[in-house]
C-alpha cells in the first residue's frame, strides 16, 4: 500500500520533471509489472517505452554519472514535463482512437451479430434488421431497377 | 531529450501503421463522413448469411451531396483497385424517367482468408444534388461477384 502511494507520488513528480534517475528507475521497474492498479495503467506503456529507451543510452543509467533532474534549469524541467504529459496523452488518446476504429471497422464483429442503427437508434429486432439487409441486397443486385420501379409505382400507382 | 524524441518517432510510426491497415471506406462506416445519426447502418453475422455463402454483412445507407457521393465512390474504387485483374469490377448506370442510379461493385483484398466485396450504389432524381447512397461490405467464401449475384437472385 505504502509502495503504491510512493509510486503515485513519484509518477506525479516525474510528470513535474522532478524525479532523479534512481526514482525514474524505480518507476520503470514498477510499471514493468503486469499487475498494476487500474488508475496507473494509462501510464504503463509510456514508462515501458522510456525504460526500453533508457537501456539504449548507457550514460543515462543509474549511477553512471547522470545529472539529477533537480539540477536542471527550471525551464528545461517544464519542457520535459510538458513533453512527457503530451506523450502520455498521445499514447492514451491514440489507443482509444485505435480501439474505437477497430471496433467499428467492417472486419470486426461480435459473434452472431444482427443489429441496425437507424438514424442513430439501435434496433435489434431480427426481422427488421434482416428486412433492411434483404432490401439493400436486392436493390444492389438489381442495379437499382427494383427500387426505382417500386418508388415509381408508389408515386404513380393508384 | 533524445529519449522523448525517439518516443515520439515510435508513436508516430505506430499510429501511421495502424491507419493504413483498413479500407478507405471505413471512414464512412465509422461515421467520419456522415454522422451516424444521419445514416442507416446494418450489421449481420451468423447462420442467416450462410445461404449467400457469406459470413459478414455490413451496409450503410445515407443521403449525401453530389460531391460527397463522388468522394465515396472514389474511396470504394480505390479499395478495389490493384487487388484483382482489371475487368473484375462492375459499373452500371441506369435511368428510369427522371430516376438515375449508379452501381459499382468490386472485390477487395482478403481478410482472414475470406473473400471480401464492396458495393456502392447512388440514386438521385433529375438534376438534384442530393444522392441516396448505399455502401455494402461483405465477407465470405463466395468466390466472385458473379457468384454472389447469382446467389442473391
Amino acid at each position: 500500500m505504502n509502495n503504491l502511494l510512493r509510486i503515485r507520488t513519484l509518477t506525479e513528480k516525474f510528470f513535474d520533471g522532478g524525479t532523479t534517475p534512481e526514482e525514474e528507475q524505480e518507476l520503470y521497474d514498477f510499471y514493468r509489472q503486469d499487475d498494476i492498479p487500474e488508475d496507473l495503467r494509462p501510464n504503463q506503456e509510456l514508462f515501458k517505452d522510456l525504460a526500453a529507451l533508457a537501456t539504449l543510452a548507457p550514460s543515462n543509467r543509474v549511477g553512471a554519472g547522470s545529472v539529477p533532474a533537480r539540477n536542471l534549469a527550471p525551464h528545461r524541467r517544464w519542457w520535459i514535463a510538458a513533453a512527457a504529459a503530451f506523450a502520455a496523452v498521445l499514447i492514451v488518446g491514440g489507443g482509444m482512437i485505435w480501439r474505437a476504429g477497430t471496433e467499428s471497422a467492417p472486419t470486426r464483429w461480435d459473434e452472431d451479430e444482427c443489429v441496425a442503427y437507424i438514424y442513430g437508434k439501435r434496433v435489434t429486432d431480427r426481422d427488421v434488421v434482416l428486412n433492411e439487409m434483404q432490401n439493400t441486397m436486392t436493390a444492389m443486385t438489381a442495379d437499382g431497377s427494383d427500387v426505382v420501379e417500386e418508388q415509381l409505382k408508389a408515386m404513380f400507382g393508384n | 531529450m533524445k529519449k522523448l524524441l525517439l518516443l515520439f518517432l515510435m508513436l508516430a510510426a505506430g499510429l501511421c501503421a495502424s491507419a493504413q491497415t483498413g479500407l478507405k471506406i471505413n471512414d464512412l462506416f465509422e461515421g467520419r463522413i456522415v454522422p451516424q445519426e444521419k445514416m442507416v447502418e446494418t450489421r449481420v453475422r451468423g447462420k442467416t448469411l450462410a445461404k449467400y455463402q457469406l459470413t459478414y454483412y455490413r451496409s450503410v445507407r445515407c443521403t449525401v451531396t453530389e460531391q460527397e457521393a463522388e468522394r465515396l465512390l472514389q474511396m470504394v474504387e480505390a479499395d478495389g483497385k490493384g487487388h484483382f485483374a482489371r475487368g473484375s469490377d462492375k459499373t452500371s448506370k441506369k435511368m428510369y424517367g427522371k430516376e438515375h442510379s449508379l452501381t459499382f461493385k468490386t472485390q477487395v483484398r482478403k481478410q482472414d482468408d475470406k473473400n471480401c466485396f464492396l458495393c456502392y450504389q447512388a440514386h438521385w432524381r433529375g438534376n438534384t444534388s442530393e444522392r441516396e447512397v448505399t455502401v455494402i461490405y461483405m465477407e465470405g467464401s463466395v468466390r466472385s461477384l458473379e457468384e454472389l449475384e447469382e446467389l442473391l437472385k
